[in-house]
């Protein structure tokens, strides 16, 4: 047994040749079953890591890449998008970007009809996602009425339908409220729980406190956090 | 009730009267196509509030598109004239009437589709044999152009409300303030659409050639009902415009 779920080597990138590195030879492992949290400022970099993380950078966003990335041992250069949506699940940073259909339950069974999971197979696992993140009610409801908070969740639920071993999380507790982010953490633990590999990624780091390790993103490289958490 | 009405069945009617409305000449039958279209709108509960808000801008065009006919279509009588040019002639008018019931039928056509629910809409696409990519884009297309038209409103608010009335502009400066508006607008939208085509393809969007659905439309009886009285009124509509008018 592996034991990182997901593994980063020496990644390298910019968006163009003639603008700045972003990421200076990034290394990073995800412990399975382990959260781990990274902390940056606004504009560190943070997003750009995790797409590069998912396969977006280079699969559909251009730039110059240095550096390979590992799906439990294996390099995702050769992989599909539509593979790798098998095996990591990500929450973008802004829900309004996510959501798709005006109904709740439509948006969660969206990821398992796109790999042709059986209709009464999706049932069953909107009902459970649903159960774990406590969102029955808000499954008939409009994801573009609830609050920020929910809409995250929302946001969650209809990645966690795929049922994938390893969660990116970008900045999903930032702009929600104390109530949103009650609910993300709980639901980030039960996840854990479950054995899931999950990397939070915020820029406060008082949105960190669930996670077993943080790493602070600073100027294109990754180093491990010593600070305290106030 | 409304909801529950498949997608297929606004598809086929929305199809039937602009289909009339772009092939039919006489203004009688024009109007008549409008009325029924309007009907079955209020019936649907669109939103004919943002259609009437359309219709003030069409008016305006509608003026300008009828003084041209008139001047450069030399038949029919002349209504008014000025300084010895006919600017208003029988024939202008109506064929500006014309034009304005046609786009009349497009926008009413538009609200009636606006009313699907955007699931079962592409449900429906998927059921009529379309390529599944092809009626989610073209369903998100529906839902989303209306919010960038408000969007772009919005702005325009937004800048008539910092006293700049562009209307008294010089056309240099007012080419500028719109591509200031249109850009940021134009660029937020496009950045919208990539973030969500991202998050789409990372649920794995296209993975296969097909996909399943938890959702399946089935014609109710009263579907089918619709369904029949629509083809009976426009075969009724094309009957009376060859023989009877
Ligand atoms: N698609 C892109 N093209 C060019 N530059 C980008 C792109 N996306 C982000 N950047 C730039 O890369 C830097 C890091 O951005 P990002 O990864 O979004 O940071 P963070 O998520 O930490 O706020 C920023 O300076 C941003 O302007
Ligand atoms: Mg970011």
């Amino acid at each position: 047994m592996l034991q990182y779920a997901l593994e980063a080597k020496n990644l390298s990138f910019r968006y163009s040749h003639n603008s700045p590195f972003i990421l200076k030879n990034i290394n990073l492992k995800l412990r399975k079953g382990e959260i781990t949290g990274i902390v940056g400022l606004s504009g560190s970099g943070k997003s750009t890591l995790i797409q590069i993380l998912n396969g977006v950078i280079p699969k559909r966003v251009t730039g110059f890449l240095d550096g390979s990335v590992y799906l439990n041992g294996v390099d995702i250069a050769d992989m599909e998008l539509s593979y790798l949506a098998r095996k990591i699940g990500t929450i973008f940073q802004d829900p309004d970007c996510q959501i798709l259909f005006p109904c709740t339950e439509d948006e969660m069974a969206f990821g398992p009809e796109n790999l042709c999971y059986e209709p009464y197979a999706i049932i069953e696992r909107i009902n459970s996602t649903a159960k774990m993140l406590a969102i029955e009610p808000l499954r008939y409801r409009n994801p573009n009425t609830v609050s920020g908070g929910e809409k995250q969740i929302i946001a969650l639920a209809s990645v966690l339908t795929l049922n994938v071993g390893i969660m990116i999380f970008d900045e999903s507790m930032s702009f929600i409220d104390d109530r949103g982010k009650e609910l993300i953490k709980n639901a980030i633990l039960k996840l854990k729980k479950q054995g899931k590999s999950i990397l939070m990624v915020e820029h406060d780091l008082s949105n960190l406190e669930v996670a077993d390790h943080i790493f602070l993103l600073k100027n294109g490289t990754l180093e491990p956090f010593k600070g305290v958490i106030e | 009730m409304t909801k529950k009405i498949d997608p297929r069945v606004k598809l086929l009617f929305v199809i039937c009267i602009s289909s009339l409305g772009l092939a039919f000449t006489k203004f009688s039958m024009l109007l008549a196509v409008f009325f029924i279209g309007l009907l079955i709108s209020h019936v649907l509960k669109a939103d004919l509030f943002m259609l009437l808000k359309r219709i003030k801008i069409m008016l305006y065009l509608f003026v300008v598109l009828v003084v041209i006919q008139s001047i450069f279509v030399r038949s029919g009588d002349s209504l008014v004239n000025l300084g010895g040019i006919t600017i208003l002639t029988s024939e202008g008018l109506s064929r500006g009437f014309a034009y304005l019931m046609r786009v009349l039928i497009i926008l009413i056509s538009g609200a009636i589709i606006a009313t699907c629910d955007m699931r079962r809409l592409i449900q429906g696409l998927i059921q009529m044999k379309l390529p599944y990519d092809f009626a989610f884009m073209t369903s998100i297309g529906v839902k989303f152009l209306p919010l960038l038209m408000e969007e772009l409103k919005d702005t325009l608010t937004a800048i008539q409300l910092r006293g700049i009335d562009i209307g008294k502009l010089q056309l240099k400066e007012r080419i500028e303030i719109i591509s200031y508006i249109f850009t940021p607008v134009f660029v937020g939208a496009l950045s919208k659409a990539k973030k969500l085509s991202l998050s789409v393809e990372c649920r794995g969007f296209r993975a296969f050639d097909n996909r399943t659905s938890i959702l399946t439309l089935k014609f109710s009886p009263f579907d089918y009902l619709a369904i029949t009285l629509t083809f009976i009124l426009t075969a009724t509509l094309i009957i009376t415009n060859q023989y009877f008018i």
